[in-house]
């Protein structure tokens, strides 16, 4: 059965209802509709984005629901990304940041997760100021402020 | 962001935080001065969990350096979801309030850098902190040796709080006249995690008497008694009688008992929630006993736990019936009557599988049965029984070249050496496809010397054990090692998150293990030999 999704430039996407169900807000959405075969509409996301996120859905359309991990201790949580995704990732920044919203709109975890994962690799082992030059972030303290924040967190020490 | 007045992922704060969730500490505390909105984000997030800690050593109290001062520790107590508290501190400190406090961890017991006990005053602090943070849901007492038992004030503390669900108590010292305080602030929890070592009592009042005490709360119940606490069998079992919503229960008891009171419990469906069963001393318990066992846990069995047990086909078959529907922690460990096929079939029927400890597994076996699908495995233990029908254990011989039988029996024995490391390639396939396994031990317990096993050396196989990206343990005691610095030198490079070993390197020289050894603990990896 297929599924036609609207992007927020008027274009359609056909896609098998499974593939587009790895979205919980289109699944739940669905669910509300029932048996009508009317278009979906997304204004949220654009065609290029739609795109990228129904090619993530359709390689993944097999995978487990994923069970959230019984640890909440995020130390445990991996920090790699299977190689198919790490390609599909090789985007610029702004679709990379695209992606991740349309993935938080839409309710895709498993994308969420890829495209978060992918920004704190960039972040790793950078000091604040290459942090924010790499995602061109203004710095908005004073410097009392930063010193201020300096000193006050050397507390939380991890033990 | 490059633009704009379209909102980016960093504006949203929910964003923000699955960021951070996926960065260390020292990540966060750079983080935390990009810019105003990532400050916010990453000090709930460094902040949620704190450990108060003396720091000065053994000065005496006022004169303490406490690991976090006082009103910084104010200052964020808004943000502050566990307390861990790992010494005696000023009192002040427990004066605070912490509006959003869900675990208390008290005098842990890991890791213990300076040993002493709690003093009457940090029980005592202890006390007011439970009274004054009625959100409180988790409280976790280590102390060190349980000798200074902890006062009525405490318990009646706990019996008030709220919100109270969980107790961890891994040695309990509770007096005679305290037990009824003791049942009334453990009534209602949800878990309980509780090592005795003095007797126990039942009853609400102090002479013992009293109506029925139940537990009606309770999901989680692990009761271990320490040899010297006295505790009869029979109280024991009382005890756990006494929980009819266990879903998980855990008995270490200090000997090994008859089977027949606790399979009475079963046989009476005392616990009709069970799923999750580890028992300990097992001694007595057959075959045919724990699969009366397995038979009382009508719901599902996530969580099996009978060491040095009976276990076998009997039991096998009940167990069965289980694999996909849910089993994800199987420990058949010391269990003489499990077989080489009951292990291949585990592991290739248990799909969600996380933990796996049995006994010896036959190489043909392995290499025979189909494809596993516990990908989810993160601890296993078995070992290998690499020989073929007819051959022994031994480490293979090549025969005398000379004659015409020697160089025919050299010939054969070098196509066994062939087909072993095939097998034995075989095997590592089978390893390298757990990719999420965290915990991988081939140790032989049951030789008293070292038997031909899994050789850890690059170009026998080890290299295909690249995909264990989780690996923190490795153990191979017990078995036939040869290995040599640059195979070492692999396992350090590849396997990042490595933090223990044990086992013998390099049997034929010791200096040279020995200098293994120093290659591994100066990576600050633990070794056990």
């Amino acid at each position: 059965m297929p599924v036609i999704l609207v992007s927020s430039d008027n274009q359609d996407f056909k896609v098998d209802k499974e593939v587009a169900e790895r979205s919980i807000l289109i699944k739940n959405m669905l669910e509300d509709v029932g048996e009508s075969d009317s278009p979906i509409p997304l204004p949220n996301v654009t065609a290029a984005v739609l795109t990228k996120v129904i090619e993530y859905c359709e390689h993944h359309r097999n995978d487990p629901v994923q069970v959230p991990e019984e640890t909440d201790d995020p130390r445990k949580r991996s920090n790699d990304i299977e190689e198919w995704d790490m390609k599909f990732m090789q985007v610029d920044q702004e679709m990379l940041f695209e992606i991740i919203l349309a993935a938080n709109y839409l309710d895709i975890k498993p994308l969420l997760d890829v495209g978060c994962k992918t920004v704190a690799n960039i972040i790793k082992g950078k000091t604040p100021e290459e942090i924010r030059k790499a995602f061109n972030i203004v710095n908005d303290f004073t410097p009392e402020e930063e010193a201020q924040i300096k000193k006050e967190n050397e507390w939380a020490e991890d033990r | 962001m490059t633009s704009t007045s379209d909102p980016g992922p960093f504006d949203l704060p929910e964003i923000r935080a699955h960021i951070g969730s996926f960065l260390d500490h020292n990540d966060r505390l750079n983080c935390i001065l990009i810019n105003k909105p990532w400050h916010s984000t990453m000090t709930s997030l460094l902040w949620e969990k704190v450990t108060l800690i003396d720091t000065s050593d053994k000065l005496p109290l006022p004169l303490q350096k406490i690991s976090i001062p006082l009103d910084i520790l104010q200052k964020n107590a808004g943000l502050i979801k566990t307390l861990i508290i790992q010494s005696n501190i000023l009192p002040d400190y427990y004066d605070i309030s912490f509006p959003i406090l869900q675990t208390v961890s008290f005098w842990p017991m890991k890791p213990l850098r300076f040993f002493r006990e709690p003093g009457v005053a940090a029980f005592e602090g202890l006390t007011k902190l439970i009274k004054q943070n009625p959100t409180i849901s988790q409280i976790k007492l280590g102390v060190s040796k349980g000798l200074v038992p902890a006062p009525d004030t405490l318990w009646e503390a706990m019996a008030e709080a709220p919100n109270l669900q969980l107790l961890e108590a891994p040695r309990m010292r509770i007096r005679h006249t305290t037990m009824p305080l003791f049942w009334k602030a453990t009534e209602n929890l949800r878990v309980l995690i509780l090592n005795f070592e003095s007797a126990l009592r039942f009853g609400r009042n102090t002479d013992g008497a009293g109506g029925p005490l139940v537990f009606p709360r309770l999901n989680r119940l692990s009761l271990e008694v320490s040899q010297g606490a006295h505790i009869m069998e029979s109280e024991q079992i009382r005890l756990m009688a006494q929980c009819p919503q266990l879903e998980t229960l855990d008995w270490i008891p200090d000997q090994a008992f008859s089977p027949e009171k606790f399979l009475e419990c079963c046989k009476a469906e005392t616990w009709p929630n069970l799923e999750g069963l580890t028992l300990a001393r097992l001694d007595l318990y057959t075959d045919a006993d724990i699969k009366v066992i397995l038979e009382s846990m009508r719901r599902k069995i996530t969580i099996l736990g009978v060491s040095r047990s009976g276990f076998g086909p009997r039991s096998f078959e009940a167990l069965r019936p289980h694999f996909f529907s849910g089993i994800i922690e199987l420990d058949l460990s010391y269990c003489s009557a499990v077989t080489s096929p009951m292990i291949v079939e585990v592991l290739a029927s248990c799909n969600k599988l996380r933990k796996f400890a049995a006994g010896c597994v036959s190489a043909k076996d392995l290499v025979a049965s189909p494809p596993w699908i516990c990908g989810s495995l993160r601890e296993l233990w078995i070992y290998f029984d690499m020989s073929n029908d007819d051959a022994s254990t031994d480490p293979v011989v090549i025969g005398n070249e000379t004659t015409e039988a020697g160089a025919r029996a050299g010939a054969e024995a070098e196509q066994q050496e062939v087909a072993m490391e095939r097998t034995q390639r075989q095997i590592f396939e089978r390893i390298a496809g757990l990719e999420m396994l965290q915990s991988f031990s081939f140790s032989d317990p049951t030789r008293e010397i070292p038997v031909r096993s899994l050789d850890l050396r690059l170009g026998k196989g080890l290299e295909l054990l690249s995909s264990l990206r989780e690996l923190k343990g490795i153990h191979f005691h017990g078995t036939q090692q040869w290995m040599r610095t640059e195979d070492v030198e692999w396992m350090l490079g590849h396997w990042d998150h490595l933090h223990w070993m044990g086992g013998v390197m390099d049997m034929v020289d010791q200096s040279h293990n020995n200098a293994l050894v120093k290659m591994i603990t100066d990576r600050g990896v633990f070794f056990a030999s």
